[in-house]
């Protein structure tokens, strides 16, 4: 197959013909659910590729997985991870940090429109 | 059950990475979850239903009406959309591997050609409207797509996308339900001996392949209406060994001369065709049946026994999965359309063509043991489940002789 010269590889089809059906009285939970869905899959193979990266490393002799349950995080180590969890839980959340500063400064639609306002023709 | 099945490899099977793989098996048991945890709670949805129409006096007589009053039940949008989405994940997952795998696919496909049987296909050739209109099953590109200049890429995503949305139940080689209408003819007409079978929408021979195997003597042809399945329905043959014939020829008028045929058999077509094309198909195989050749057309069966809620469940894919015709062909009078297609009366009859998934058991195939063989074939079959417990749904006529 080697001396094959190569074929120029097709861009296949990645959307349907016909209609998608909207299946949710919102607007845009269908898209959510799909999005949510890929990265669900995305998960799924990212940690099949860890399990399979630890059943290689049994091969070579390194029981991976043991070491993995048997690490003792030190206090240095314990507060580096802790730091990346907040930031993930501050990154998964960020809509919600939105919603609360807005809460606090009184941030509304109304007050956004009168910027704009302001901004055209008032005095700042 | 752990649905572990795994697909038969072969030179001509995409063959996906590490990640592709994975995200292939999850589309597959995504569709198992949702059949297994998720359907069963339309049913409890549906008597809650029913029964606050009723009180307001609104009987939900059809389908159409059950459809109506579930389409605003959260519960029914969340199961619908899941279905839907997991169908795209799934073709989505398979398109990545073709183009990845494609150098080493297009390589096999071409080395196969001129071995084997016959692979006919036109100069031109008018792929009808019922198979282009929509991307049956929501299949990116379809049946007969232009994506690809070598036309052999719609069966490949087919080969392994059909695998998936089947769960494996038709076997490691996705021929369950030819090997069920072999083992039928078998078991109820052990003198019958083809010497010339035509399958019909043969697809890329899933099912054909089966008649070959089982009666070694006889001249197999598989016709379709794409090029690319065609094509690659030949490769696939070549690669398993099988000496079958393929052809572009559309099932309502195709190029056989008459009486040509001891067997025609079509597995899963009529529901993929049109209320204008299945009486054709019907007469054509009149046509190309000898005296006292069989018709057999495997697919689904009519609605008529079936409670508006059953119905209702079995038309999802009518409205949610780009098939145009699966509502509509269950409504069709196939007996009627035979009849008057000229075959004896007296023969005409539907009938269940037992799963073979016991039979694959045996077999060097990996996933496939005796007890989830059991279970599978053995199980209840449950509106909006993938493949029947029973067995497969056969319209059977005789030409008269």
């Amino acid at each position: 197959m080697s001396d094959t010269p190569e074929l120029p590889r097709p861009e296949l089809a990645r959307t349907v013909r016909g209609k998608r059906p909207q299946f949710f009285a919102t607007e845009g939970v269908d898209e959510v659910m799909s999005m949510v869905l890929v990265l669900a899959q995305e998960l799924h193979a990212v940690r099949e590729r860890l399990d399979t990266a630890e059943r290689v490393m049994t091969r070579h002799g390194i029981d991976l997985a043991a070491e993995i349950e048997a690490l003792q995080p030190d206090e240095a180590l314990l507060r580096t991870r802790e730091q990346a969890l907040q930031d993930f839980y501050g990154r998964l959340f960020q809509f919600s940090r939105q919603r609360r500063s807005e809460l606090e400064h009184k941030y509304s639609d109304r007050t956004y429109r009168e910027t704009l306002d302001k901004v055209a023709t008032g005095d700042i | 059950m752990l649905n572990v099945f795994q697909q038969a490899d072969h030179p001509v099977l995409p063959r996906a990475s590490h990640d592709e793989a994975s995200r292939q098996n999850f589309a597959k048991g995504l569709r198992g979850f949702i059949q297994r945890e998720v359907l069963p709670g339309l049913t409890p949805l549906f008597a809650k239903t029913a029964a606050e129409s009723q009180s307001l006096g609104v009987d939900l007589a059809s389908r159409h009406d059950v459809r109506k009053a579930m389409k605003k039940e959260p519960f029914f949008q969340s199961y619908a959309a899941l279905n839907r989405t997991a169908q795209e994940l799934l073709w989505l997952s398979v398109v990545d591997t073709i183009e990845r795998d494609w150098p080493r696919l297009a390589a096999e496909v071409k080395a196969r050609e001129g071995q084997g049987g016959e692979l006919r296909i036109p100069e031109a050739f008018d792929v009808p409207r019922y198979v282009t209109a929509l991307d049956i099953h929501c299949m990116p590109g379809g049946y007969a797509s232009r994506h690809d200049a070598e036309q052999f890429a719609a069966g490949a995503l087919y080969e392994r996308g059909v695998y998936l949305y089947g769960m494996g139940y038709g076997g490691p080689f996705n021929d369950g339900k030819g090997r069920s209408v072999v083992n039928y003819i078998r078991r109820t007409m052990p003198d019958f001996a083809p010497t010339r079978v035509l399958d019909m929408g043969c697809t890329v021979g899933h099912s054909t392949l089966p008649y070959k195997e089982f009666f070694p003597e006889a001249e197999v042809w598989g016709i379709d209406v794409a090029e690319p399945l065609v094509r690659y329905a030949h490769a696939r043959s070549v690669a398993l060994g099988e000496t079958v014939n393929f052809a572009q020829m559309n099932a309502e008028k195709t190029e056989f001369e008459d009486a040509s045929f001891d067997l025609v058999v079509s597995h899963i077509l009529l529901h993929e065709t049109s209320g204008k094309a299945m009486p054709r198909i019907f007469d054509e195989c009149f046509r190309l049946l000898r005296p006292g050749g069989l018709m057999i057309h495997c697919d689904l069966p009519p609605f008529d026994l079936m409670d508006p809620f059953t119905q209702f469940i079995l038309d999802n894919e009518t409205y949610y999965n780009n098939e145009p015709f699966w509502g509509a062909m269950r409504e069709m009078d196939q007996v009627g359309l035979a009849k008057n297609a000229g075959f004896d009366p007296e023969t005409i009859r539907f009938d269940t063509a037992p799963m073979v998934i016991r039979e694959y058991a045996g077999a060097d195939a990996t996933g496939y043991d005796a007890a989830k063989a059991d279970e599978l074939a053995d199980r209840e079959f449950k509106a909006g489940e993938y493949a029947p417990g029973g067995g497969w749904e056969v319209l059977i006529a005789r030409k008269p002789g």
